[in-house]
């Protein structure tokens, strides 16, 4: 199998490492080594780290010797690696020796880019449907620029190429994949805030059924004054019922469960929180007259009572603001922030663009209490709740 | 009767309005007895009398702030400036006043007013009497802005504008001024934020407004005997703009020309192209182009005139670059 | 009572009147003062021009006014606003940006409004006040209503042309204004007279508008005055002119350091304390003068409590009010 040569790179271990020093070579220059072999070990300021293999290979040459300093991306070696294909570090099965790095500008002594593909934006989201790799096709546009029309006649040319592209997600209910903080591994648990891992978390929520839900129910006699924030604290309850790992704090003991369901609320304006006691079980209406019963917002007590909620939420409902990002402090699970509602032109099912009206919702998590898995899944919870108002209300 | 023209469509509307309603009033210079510099408010003296169709001093600071204070006061004035270009002089009014006054007082009061700014060049006007400046004022949060290319939407926008609570630019282009065509009776009620479609078809997606509508159309008439169809978006308003509409004419067409009177940097055109660039991406067979006047000011001399105006020709040269 | 007569010769059937005067201005400069104060905290942000030593002339003037009269005023309007019968409290919330303010916490010191009571706003722009009272004017008229609107302006106006272009189409229309210019010999940091060649009365007088010119520390001969113009205006639908020399005692807004303030219109006196004067001489006790400043300071204060418990102005919903036409143009 043909090998192919590439460089290995500086990884970046932390969010804020720039630069690290090559502390030890495992493998000499012209050594093969085997897939999992520590190649090289990596000294930060705060870690050690060895580097493994990701495939069999050889070292071609060293470029940075031990004691060097080398900066995030740059390379520590040439090497040819088994059965890859030229770019990258990565290996066979695509994982990666460390946390990809960002691909600064390359620099002048790397093997060249591929050429770029020149293609318009309904080309590649065509060949896309149609499983087609752009790089076959000719494009007869200016400079060669790859249109629909070139993607459409290279498939009705060489069908048997063509293989259908797995099915598109629905990329709104898709919660992005939360990202903890490489940083700051578990260290022992402390008030202070950058003690505290984070972890991030997106999504985006169709909600026209919720505001036609609102709308209707407002016609409905004692729920006319309902509040979009009912409807998103009901489904935070909701998510948190079905989630009930999601209803911890950290203490200096380790995690500890919370064994009833409460919901802070941030206000907007910083002027401190409340707490909305017991929700567990609650319907609508509950969930509706204990915010209405909230003291005004500016006689909110000051963040971190004595008895603090695991969940917070905040919102920007009615405002162009986007979430707000806020990092959890102790004694918090995680908060929830839900940004304005915004209208924008989605494909349907159809592909024909049809109006919906969105919004954001951040989850800022302690990471010792939320994982990945926990954090897409509470966020699709909430997700689905808002999305299905009728779900919402039958749970 | 005679088929209408765009005037007539104009002076008739302004007529209904001021029937219907005696709140509406019509300030400017030279409007009543001379019946202003386009004839567009001829005979309005005589039938509504003086106190509502007002001459007023060369002083378009005072007439465009005036309306202000008379529309928060309880009038529906229509202000006509006398050429576009001399809204520099009542820009205070419009944009410090006028667009903010609803939201700066917290919804106490609006401004149901409407600024008449006759637009365009193209007849040897010279640089200070022929500019399209609707970019202003679709810049400005508080502002409506709409611009008739037919005589049946100059009708039915002037309705739409002096009943509409927020202050209104309404902008005539003068070289339209003479256009026949037809009046649906009864009028069609048109809602400002609207396009129309004003020719179907395939292949490339036109979005105009005002005199460059009867240009894209002749366009589209010449390219259709070469077997291209372009389908023609007549905006009609600037602000708000019909997204939906332009969207849904890319989503056929996937190639998008924005064609303007308005000088082509930072017009219209380029929030209309910014716009659809993001929202419309996937759509694209090829990049947004705009044709617009060129970046110099307009020109008394007629050769010269006439080389920068966005004429059908160049037009078709967009279309044959788009579809290359 | 029969002393009284004898020492001053005041018509006593005024005397309800003057103590009403010194009360209304008493409230403005307990406002403007506790304004003062609350900027130099820091509770209230952006910038505050404060009306004390003018108080004489919104008390004057406005006590010619009823409540279908409508005023445009000047970014140093907050004595307009309090006179022309807007609620303390109401004031107060605006002021400090909160969301029961009557602009919602969006126009604050500067553009304050009160449509309510007729007052047209404050105004960020000089001499923008001007064309706004031309055209309520011009509406009092075709309603035929009766009423008068106010177009207030200060002596650094009268080198915006816009003040020459709202007297001549004033009186070209003969409409129903009254010119109310505070002349306090500034504009912003220049002394207006290096800045400003041209005679007020003149002015008035080539556009055909009668017009007064007075002391503007006398809050008893600026009622009268205003009293007499604007019935003249009620009288005959024509504008007129008073121009009001003042003396503005702080800086041109809070925070101004006056480094270039070495003249001033030393002789124009406190109105306050010139009309406390005028009333100790009609024989009124001064017992019963401080208990009126006190009553106002209480007043005040109580308006100030209310506010400061307000609900902050908040971005939710604000994109919504930018136009009448709900979701009329919201991008994004
Ligand atoms: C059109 C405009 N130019 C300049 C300013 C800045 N400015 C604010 S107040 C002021 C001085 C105005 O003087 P005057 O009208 O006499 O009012 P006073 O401050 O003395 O009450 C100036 C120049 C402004 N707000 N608007
Ligand atoms: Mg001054």
């Amino acid at each position: 199998m043909a090998g192919a040569a590439g460089m290995l790179l500086m990884p970046k271990l932390g969010l804020t490492m720039t630069e690290g020093e090559v502390s030890q070579w495992l493998c000499a220059a012209g050594a093969r080594f085997a897939k999992g072999d520590t190649l090289v070990v990596i000294e930060t300021d705060k870690i050690a780290h060895e580097v493994e293999a990701p495939a069999s290979g050889v070292i071609d040459e060293i470029l940075a010797p031990e004691g060097q300093t080398v900066a995030v991306s740059l390379p520590l070696a040439r090497w040819t690696l088994d059965g890859v294909s030229p770019s990258g570090n990565a290996g066979e099965d695509g994982e990666a020796p460390a946390p990809a790095a960002p691909q600064s500008p390359a620099p002048a002594f790397l093997p060249p880019p591929e050429p770029r593909v020149v293609a318009t934006p309904l080309a590649r989201r065509t060949a896309a449907a149609a499983g087609i790799d752009l790089a076959r096709v000719t494009g007869s546009g200016p400079k060669g620029r790859i249109k629909a029309a070139d993607v459409e006649r290279f498939a009705s040319d060489s069908p048997a190429t063509v293989s259908p592209a797995p099915a598109p997600q629905a990329p709104a209910s898709e919660p992005v994949r939360g990202v903890p903080d490489p940083a700051l591994p578990g260290q022992a648990p402390t008030g202070h805030l950058a003690a505290i891992p984070q972890l991030h978390a997106i999504a985006e929520v169709e909600i026209s059924k919720l505001l036609e839900m609102q709308a209707r129910m407002q016609s409905v006699r004692g729920l006319e004054a309902l509040e979009l924030v009912s409807l998103l604290v009901l489904a935070v309850v909701r998510s948190i019922e079905a989630h009930p790992a999601s209803n911890r704090i950290w203490t200096p003991e380790g995690a500890v469960a919370i064994p009833r369901i409460d919901i802070g609320l941030l206000s907007g304006a910083g002027h401190g929180d409340a707490i909305l006691r017991d929700l567990g079980g609650r319907g609508l209406g509950a969930v509706s007259a204990a915010i209405a019963a909230l003291p005004d917002r500016e006689s909110w007590g000051p963040s971190g009572q004595a008895d603090p909620s695991a969940i917070t939420l905040q919102h920007a409902l009615g405002s162009a603001a986007d979430i707000l990002h806020m990092p959890v402090v102790a004694g918090q699970a995680a908060i929830l922030s839900f940004g304005g509602e915004h209208s924008l032109f989605r494909p349907d099912d159809e592909g024909l663009p049809a109006l919906r009206h969105e919004l954001r919702v951040g989850l800022s998590a302690d990471a010792r209490l939320f994982d990945v898995a926990l954090a897409d899944l509470f966020l699709a919870s909430i997700t689905r709740f808002l999305e299905d108002p009728l779900v919402l209300l039958a749970t | 009767m005679a088929e209408p023209r765009v005037r007539d469509a104009l002076n008739r509307a302004l007529a209904d309005a001021m029937a219907a309603d005696e709140r509406v009033v019509l300030l400017g210079e030279d409007i009543a007895g001379f019946g202003g510099s386009f004839g567009v408010t001829k005979g309005l003296l005589d039938r509504f009398g003086p106190e509502r169709v007002r001459d007023t001093p060369i002083s378009e600071a005072i007439i465009a702030g005036a309306a202000v204070g008379a529309a928060m006061s309880g009038l529906r004035p229509v202000v006509e400036i006398m050429f576009m270009d001399f809204v520099t002089l009542a820009m205070d009014a419009i944009v410090n006043q006028a667009a903010k006054a609803h939201f700066m007082f917290g919804g106490q009061c609006s401004v149901p007013m409407v600024v008449r700014l006759p637009h365009g060049g193209g007849i040897s006007a010279g640089p200070q009497h022929s500019q399209c400046l609707e970019a202003w004022f679709a810049h400005i949060p508080g502002l409506k802005v709409v611009c008739p290319a037919t005589v049946g939407d100059s009708y039915s926008l002037m309705r739409a504008a002096i009943d509409d609570p927020d202050p209104v630019i309404f902008i005539e282009n003068k070289a339209l001024y003479a256009l026949k065509g037809d009046m649906p009776d009864p009028p069609a009620a048109v809602a400002i934020g609207e396009a129309a479609v004003a020719r179907g078809g395939r292949d490339v997606t036109i979005v105009t407004y005002g005199a460059c509508l009867g240009h894209a159309l002749d366009a589209a008439k010449a390219l259709a005997s070469a077997g291209i169809e372009l389908e023609v978006i007549d905006l009609r308003s600037i602000l708000p703009w019909d997204e939906a509409a332009v969207l849904r004419s890319l989503q056929r067409t996937h190639r998008l020309i924005v064609y303007h009177e308005a000088v082509e940097a930072f017009g219209p055109g380029a929030e209309i192209a910014a716009r659809m660039a993001d929202i419309g991406f996937d759509e694209l067979d090829a990049p947004i182009l705009r044709v617009g006047s060129p970046f110099a000011p307009a020109a008394f001399s007629k050769e010269i005139d006439s080389a920068f105006f966005p004429s059908s020709a160049r037009l078709i040269e967009a279309v044959r670059r788009i579809l290359a | 009572m029969r002393k009284q007569k004898a020492e001053s010769g005041p018509d006593t059937a005024q005397l309800p009147r003057w103590l009403d005067f010194h009360r209304s201005m008493h409230i403005i400069r307990q406002v403007e003062s506790r304004l003062a104060t609350l900027f130099a905290d820091g509770e209230i942000p952006g910038f505050i021009h404060l009306s004390i030593g003018q108080e004489a002339s919104a008390v004057g003037v406005c006590a010619a006014l009823e409540l279908a009269d409508t005023i445009a005023s000047t970014h140093r309007g907050h004595g307009h606003a309090v006179a022309k019968g807007m609620a303390l409290d109401r004031f107060f919330l605006e002021i400090l940006g909160k969301d029961e303010g009557a602009c919602r916490g969006r126009s604050g010191s500067m553009h304050i409004a009160d449509m309510g009571v007729g007052m047209l706003g404050a105004n960020g722009i000089v001499g923008g006040g001007l064309p706004l009272a031309i055209g309520s004017a011009l509406a009092h008229k075709l309603k035929g209503n009766g009423a008068v609107a106010v177009a207030c302006f200060g002596d650094g106006a009268m080198a915006e042309g816009i003040l020459h272009e709202a007297l001549n189409i004033a009186s070209l229309w003969k409409l129903p204004v009254l010119f109310v210019c505070d002349n306090n010999g500034w504009s912003e940091f220049s002394a207006t007279k290096d800045v400003i060649s041209l005679d007020l009365p003149q002015l008035a007088r080539a556009f055909g508008i009668a017009s007064r010119h007075l002391r503007g520390d006398d809050v008893v001969a600026v009622a009268e005055a205003a009293g007499q113009l604007v019935d003249a205006i009620r009288g005959d639908g024509a504008p007129r002119l008073i121009e009001l020399h003042t003396r503005r005692i702080r800086g041109h807004f809070e925070g101004d350091a006056q480094r270039y303030r070495h003249d001033d219109a030393a002789d124009r006196e406190d109105p306050l304390v010139n009309h406390e004067s005028r009333l100790l001489r009609a024989g009124v006790t001064p017992e019963r003068l401080a208990e009126i400043a006190e009553a106002a300071r209480g007043e005040v204060e109580a308006a100030l409590q209310i506010a400061r418990a307000g609900r902050a102005a908040c971005a939710v919903g604000a994109l919504d009010a930018v136009y009448a036409q709900r979701g009329a143009a919201r991008y994004g």
